[in-house]
């Protein structure tokens, strides 16, 4: 299969890429081994198994289940909720940014009502807060209204 | 130490109300993360890991160590009622334990897939309590050589183990190696495939990682496809098997605690494998082997028990030698390492009380844990009403507070999405992350004693054949590789994730 195909290349251009900054590195110092030789180790030998895994198509997978239409706008909802609530995190708090994540992951990605959206949403940020923020000791981002 | 006086001390340390209360939270989680299918142990563990910096090195390892056993009970129950496993090592008991609850017979499947755990898990503390000194007094003769050649004795008995490819699986070992090298050098100072960006300088966090692979992954394959369930929601009745079942469980229960210890011990082996190979083990024994599969008790009390009985199992490496088996064990590891404790053979020696005090909370763990699935399973069938479209939007706040608060950086937050979507992608070509997680964490270390070894050597790499005890490390590697290449190996469904 060619998705495997270009994977297994990576592995190669990986190997081959680390290896060569590693080289780089030094592998022996004047007292011995120095900073490149474990890398360097490690990168000849992901290049040589992903030469390996190209020519014994044996190891690849049997099968691919790649995921629906549907799967795939649901996926790309929680990979876009979940960057969303990164960018936002540092700027807006724990509160706002958590509500708008699970918004998005609610409504866009399981079509949940709203009101069943507003009430999980609003319950799970607060029990969030409440046993990381509070019995937990572990402070969350606050935003500019101070939660 | 003998194990009487050491056990003693670990019973006064963990007889505290902090260290009581910390061992019972991390049951409750435990099988809270057992029950609910769509977050495993690991990833809890990696979630709740900042909870500890903050705590004493003793209270944070309990309850820590409580929740990886304490999965290995919830899992059972899922896999009976839902015929979806809770966490991967209890694959096997949907077989036997779904059929069992269809037929009216929950109650003594649960009952018997708690108390079974309870015993494998109890006769394998006391193995534990008394082979782990035993092994961490021979590994004292171990010098920077012995244990680099352990550690690749371990990783390659990882790949026998895993699911899948093995030629993947050294995949994974060899980028887990090159990832952790990642930032500075401790020893010189030179900075390593850090492309002049400050956020790589202190190196990849083994959170963000171990979340993104193991959780935000699991979450991506799983909202795929909307996920219907069939929970058995007739009564559950009495969990107390019957003297019938007794007669035809206690043997597999028994054999199922020595076999799941035996393989605990063996780097990869782990709860998963002990499962699988005490079923196979069961149905070979029985005088009716067809019937495994239709609702038959010992195709619950077997596997359940073993991979109870490979918690024990797998904690002798970890705290005698240093050497996880299986990533959760790696990720305890990690947790000792963060808390400033060196791990390996001299652990034992250096910190007899944090030893010791993890021993005894196990025992103590393992009697919360009876308690919390037998009189209180009710309160966990009510947990599996909650729909999985209303869980991991909850379960995807948790995995960013986790990864957030241990660094207060949103360059972790972009790590764990990263690898995320990256083991999402992975999964389907059928890579297994555990070799990963493993070689990630033993990266350091294995470094660390290549270095020393070659430095005390005046043969250069030689060293590694003049030493008899390296040797014979190198030795069964090489044969073990040579098996690896010669013969192909039996495939272990879902072997090696937890």
């Amino acid at each position: 299969m060619i998705v495997e195909r270009l994977i297994c290349l990576v592995w190669i251009l990986i190997g081959g890429a680390a290896a060569s900054m590693a080289w780089s590195m030094r592998l022996f110092g004047s007292h011995g081994p120095d900073s490149g030789l474990f890398p360097f180790v490690a990168a000849l030998l992901l290049g040589l198994c992903g030469v390996a895994l190209l020519l014994s198509p044996r190891h690849h997978a049997r099968t691919i289940g790649w995921p629906p239409r549907t799967g795939v706008i649901r996926i790309g909802g929680v990979i876009v909720g979940l960057a969303v609530m990164t960018l936002a995190l540092p700027h807006a708090g724990f509160a706002a940014s958590g509500f708008v994540t699970m918004l998005i992951l609610l409504r866009a990605v399981e079509r949940a009502g709203w009101v069943q959206t507003l009430l999980l949403a609003s319950v799970s940020v607060a029990a969030v807060m409440l046993l990381f923020g509070l019995l937990l000791g572990m402070p969350l981002p606050r935003g500019p209204w101070g939660v | 130490m003998d194990a009487f006086s050491g056990l003693l001390l670990g019973f006064q340390i963990i007889l505290t109300p902090q260290n009581l209360i910390l061992c019972l939270v991390g049951s409750v989680v435990g099988t809270l993360i057992g029950v609910l299918p769509g977050i495993g142990p690991l990833a809890a563990l990696a979630l709740l890991l900042p909870v500890t910096f903050t705590l004493p090195p003793v209270a944070g390892i309990v309850m820590l160590a409580a929740i990886f056993y304490g999965a290995m009970y919830g899992g059972s129950t899922t896999s009976i009622l839902l015929n979806m496993p809770g966490e991967a090592a209890s694959v096997v008991t949907c077989r036997d334990g779904y059929q069992m609850a269809r037929q009216g017979r929950a109650g003594p499947a649960l009952g018997i897939a708690a108390i079974g755990s309870f015993i494998a898990g109890t006769l394998s503390v006391l193995a534990l309590s008394f082979f782990a000194p035993v092994l961490g007094g021979f590994a004292l003769r171990f010098g920077p050589p012995e244990n680099f050649a352990l550690m690749v004795l371990g990783l390659i008995s990882t790949l026998f183990m895993i699911s899948g490819s093995t030629l993947k699986g050294l995949i994974m070992i060899t980028l887990g190696f090159l990832l952790a090298t990642i930032g500075i050098d401790v020893v010189n100072g030179q900075e390593r495939f850090t492309f002049g960006t400050i956020n790589l300088t202190g190196g990849i966090d083994i959170l963000p990682l171990v979340i993104g692979l193991y959780g935000i992954s699991e979450i991506l394959t799983n909202v795929e496809r909307a996920m219907s369930t069939s929970l058995v929601t007739s009564r559950i009745g009495s969990v107390f098997p019957t003297r019938a079942d007794w007669r035809v469980s206690l043997m597999p229960i028994l054999r199922g605690s020595g076999l799941g210890f035996l393989l605990g011990l063996i780097p990869g082996g782990g709860p998963i494998t002990a499962a699988f190979m005490s079923y196979a083990l069961e149905q070979r024994l029985s005088p009716h082997p067809e019937r495994f599969g239709t609702g038959t008790i010992e195709g619950v009390a077997g596997p359940e028990s073993a991979n109870n009985a490979a918690v024990g199992g797998g904690m002798v490496p970890v705290l005698s030698l240093g050497i996880p088996g299986t990533p959760v064990t790696a990720l305890l590891l990690g947790a000792l390492v963060i808390q400033g404790i060196q791990p390996g053979p001299l652990f034992m020696v250096n910190h007899p009380d944090l030893f010791w005090g993890i021993v005894a909370s196990m025992y103590i763990g393992n009697l919360f844990l009876l308690i919390l699935n037998l009189p209180l399973v009710g309160l966990w069938v009510q947990l599996l009403r909650v729909p999985y479209r209303y869980l991991f939007p909850v379960v995807l706040l948790l995995s960013v507070v986790g990864t957030y608060s241990a660094n207060k950086n949103t360059f972790d937050l972009w790590v764990m999405l990263g690898f995320g979507v990256i083991g999402w992608f992975l999964r389907k070509f059928e890579y297994d992350f555990a070799p990963f997680i493993i070689a990630f964490i033993l990266a350091p270390l294995m470094e660390q004693s290549l270095r020393q070894a070659l430095v005390m050597s005046r043969d250069g790499p030689m060293i590694f054949l003049h030493r008899p005890i390296t040797a014979v490390l190198l030795a069964v590697s090489a044969v073990l590789v040579a098996l690896i290449v010669v013969k192909p190996r039996r495939f272990i469904p879902g072997g090696g994730d937890v």
